[in-house]
């Protein structure tokens, strides 16, 4: 009997009601993010920010005057080589690091 | 039974539904991929072992279980950023096709032969996605170098890193033909083009 008025006494309690729906709200939104951290979508999106980076970044100028001439030209080809020449293999892909003892083997 | 204890089940079983979805989910969509991955990685590496007769002694495979774990680590730094100089070499290749493909209409407003542009530009797509492809072989031997069980399969691991090796060698030599293509054959073309805007020479309807 006096359990009973225990339920009844809990089940009107509304702290009690309150916790139980955070606590499945929690639960809920734990699911979702899971399910978001595991879905492809978060692949995707990631995808498309690098991209997104990609194409924001802003190109080195290039003289794109209308007029073309021997100073455009060579204004250009000296600009082609500059960014060219700015990318160094020995430092984007060196052989270095990949040795035994650069990996501690 | 009781109220409180049906509630409970409920609770239960909801808080349980994300996960099963989850499981579910993954186990439609990537299962197989998955499974294609491991496999492909396995036969890379067999092929790997195959090629550069990996053998090692005793000592060699103790010394690889226990320094293996900090070269992953190392390699996947390599890797991401492998990611990073991509990105960067990729907008630069990008500019100069885009540059080449502006002359190129200049060029045809004044109407010129452009052939010689055109060849060039050409040369530079090809030498791109030559670069893409070593980059992108590069990219999946460091993956696999990163993904071995360095500890259980010690001569994987080292089947691996060659692999990475000579995927490197082929990244540096596809990043040196762009080069020399821009400091031979660019300045060929231009000096050609030049050459055509000052005698009026190459022009395509006959003026």
């Amino acid at each position: 009997m006096e359990n009973k008025d225990d339920r009844i006494l809990l089940r009107n309690n509304p702290v009690f009601v309150i916790g139980i729906a955070c606590l499945l709200a929690i639960l809920m939104f734990s699911g979702s993010l899971l399910a978001y951290l595991h879905s492809d979508t978060k692949k995707t999106i990631e995808q498309i920010q690098a991209n997104n980076l990609r194409s924001i970044e802003t190109p080195k100028e290039l003289p794109l005057s209308a007029e073309l001439n021997d100073a455009y030209l060579d204004q250009l080809e000296t600009n082609i080589q500059t960014q060219i020449s700015s990318h160094s293999d020995e430092t984007d892909y060196s052989s270095a690091e990949l040795t035994d003892s650069a990996l501690g083997l | 039974m009781k109220r409180s204890e049906l509630f409970v089940s409920v609770v239960f079983i909801l808080s349980a539904i994300p996960a099963v979805l989850v499981s579910a989910q993954t186990d439609v969509s990537l299962s197989d991929v998955g499974t294609y991955s491991v496999d492909a990685r396995t036969a890379r590496i067999a092929a790997l072992r195959e090629q550069y007769r990996i053998k090692l002694s005793d000592k060699e495979r103790e010394l690889v279980v226990t320094r293996c774990e900090p070269a992953q680590t190392s390699l996947q730094k390599i890797a991401f950023r492998l990611n990073e100089t991509h990105i960067a070499r990729t907008v630069t290749y990008d500019d100069v096709i885009g540059s080449l493909d502006t002359v190129r209409t200049l060029i045809v407003a004044k109407q010129i032969d452009p052939s010689n542009i055109e060849l060039l530009t050409v040369e530079y797509q090809l030498k791109k996605a030559t670069f893409e492809i070593a980059v992108s072989d590069y990219q999946t031997a460091l993956e696999d170098s990163i993904q071995v069980d360095c500890k259980a399969q010690p001569e994987d691991f080292r089947a691996a890193l060659e692999g990475v090796r000579s995927a490197r060698k082929d990244v540096v030599n596809s990043s040196t033909q762009i080069t020399e293509l821009t400091n031979s054959n660019l300045k060929t073309a231009f000096d050609t083009l030049k050459l055509k805007l000052g005698t009026g020479d190459g022009v395509v309807d006959g003026k």
